[in-house]
């Protein structure tokens, strides 16, 4: 037998003895691996991972001054996406658990509403930080965490309510944990609001989004 | 009785008849893999995409603290038919799955006093992303975006670009965009 010189699909030569039966059987093979291993890569590009939530209340409030972690439980998140390849990882921290140990682009963004629980600061200023931490190391600990903000600043002018959005685009070799690499946290995503209301505290509202997806696989 | 790979492409076991069928079932066989993979090609190349805008056009006066539905005039592209601004002009017309919408726009005039404008995303019932801009940290009228993540789980939902500005007088909004772009399917492929 020989082989093609592109896809290495097997052929009888002149002086091979002839038995055709098993010739297609080793053809059909071939060419069944050669269109499952293209499939793959399409599904990897098609079936991108991805998760949406939405806050379904509105959350505890959290005084001036803090830079706090939205998604650390005090707003309640509820599932609307996870893609069926990604079961959903903890939405607390929107880590990347279940996004795939492949390098890849990742975008994280979030649509937050906040308003006051009580009295307004006219034209206090409210910060949305969306925020990751890249291992420079698939292990248990990394010697440098390599941290990306996307950020937008918005003044109070809408009698309390406010609504403002980010995104963050990264590059990360290690989004998630390679199998059997136990404590490896990998890429962690994490949502912060920084405001000056200190006339009373602030909470993020119902109806606030978040959302983590693979933009796009890479090479390193 | 044939034998059969993983895929389902017929052959004949070693000892059974090699004739015109066993060619023309492999044959078969190759061309439903080979239509398989073509149409994932398709998903993974022919993104569905869309944008459509107003471009150098005022919209009509959108009242103060009103919440408003921008209006469009031109087609930018669109690869899926997903708008017909002859028959709704103010919004692109999406099937299930996840896409990413972005909404901008330039700026607003004809105001009497500004504090604040904002766009934002929304399909009936829902608001996927929002952003204002405002008179004490920026203090001019635009530019202003907007981008997010919208799940759609109805054929034929609107999408739409939600526009709003407080103040007072009656404000033209200027050169707004509405964009949007399949990210993938709700099921895998």
């Amino acid at each position: 037998m020989d082989i093609t010189p592109g896809e290495s699909l097997p052929f009888p030569e002149g002086f091979d003895p002839g038995n055709g039966a098993l010739d297609l059987q080793v053809i059909a093979e071939a060419i069944d691996a050669n269109i499952t291993a293209k499939l793959g890569q399409f599904k990897t590009v098609i079936n991108k991972a991805v998760r949406v939530a939405r806050s379904t209340a509105a959350g505890t409030a959290f005084g001036p001054n803090l830079r706090t972690n939205i998604l650390g439980g005090l707003t309640p998140f509820s599932t609307v996406y996870s893609s069926p390849g990604s079961p959903l990882g903890a939405l607390a921290s929107l880590d990347a658990t279940g996004l795939g140990s492949a390098p890849g682009i990742f975008r994280a963004g979030a649509f937050v509403v906040t308003a006051p629980i009580g009295a307004t600061t006219a034209g206090s200023f409210r910060l949305l930080e969306i925020q990751a931490l890249i291992p420079n190391t698939p292990t248990r600990f990394p010697t440098q965490f390599v941290t990306k903000i996307a950020d937008s600043e918005v003044y109070e002018t809408n009698t309390g309510a406010e609504w403002q959005m980010a995104e963050l685009e990264i590059m990360t070799p290690f989004p998630d944990a390679p199998n059997g690499q136990l404590g490896f946290v990998g890429t962690q995503f994490t949502a912060y609001m920084t405001h000056r209301n200190f006339a009373s505290n602030l909470q993020v509202l119902a109806g606030s989004v978040v959302w983590l997806y693979r933009a796009a696989d890479v090479e390193v | 009785m044939p034998g059969s790979t993983p895929l389902g492409l017929r052959y004949p076991f070693v000892g059974e008849a090699v004739d015109a069928q066993s060619y023309q079932n492999l044959a078969s066989d190759i061309e439903a893999s080979l239509t398989t993979l073509r149409n994932a090609r398709n998903v993974a190349m022919r993104t569905p995409t869309c944008s459509i805008g107003n471009d150098g056009t005022l919209v009509p006066s959108l009242a103060a603290n009103t919440d408003g539905v921008m209006t469009f005039n031109v087609t930018n592209w669109d690869t899926d038919g997903l708008s017909n601004l002859a028959v709704n002009n103010d919004r692109i017309t999406v099937g299930p799955g996840i896409w990413w919408a972005r909404v901008s726009a330039a700026s607003i005039t004809g105001f009497t006093t500004f504090t604040y404008m904002r766009v934002g995303i929304i399909t009936p019932g829902f608001a996927w992303s929002h952003h204002m801009l405002d008179n004490v940290g920026v203090g001019i009228p635009g530019p202003v975006t907007a981008n997010g993540l919208v799940v759609v789980t109805a054929a034929g939902t609107a999408l739409q670009m939600r526009i709003r500005y407080g103040g007072t007088g009656s404000a033209n909004w200027n050169r707004a965009q509405l964009q949007v772009q399949k990210i993938r399917d709700l099921a895998d492929f």
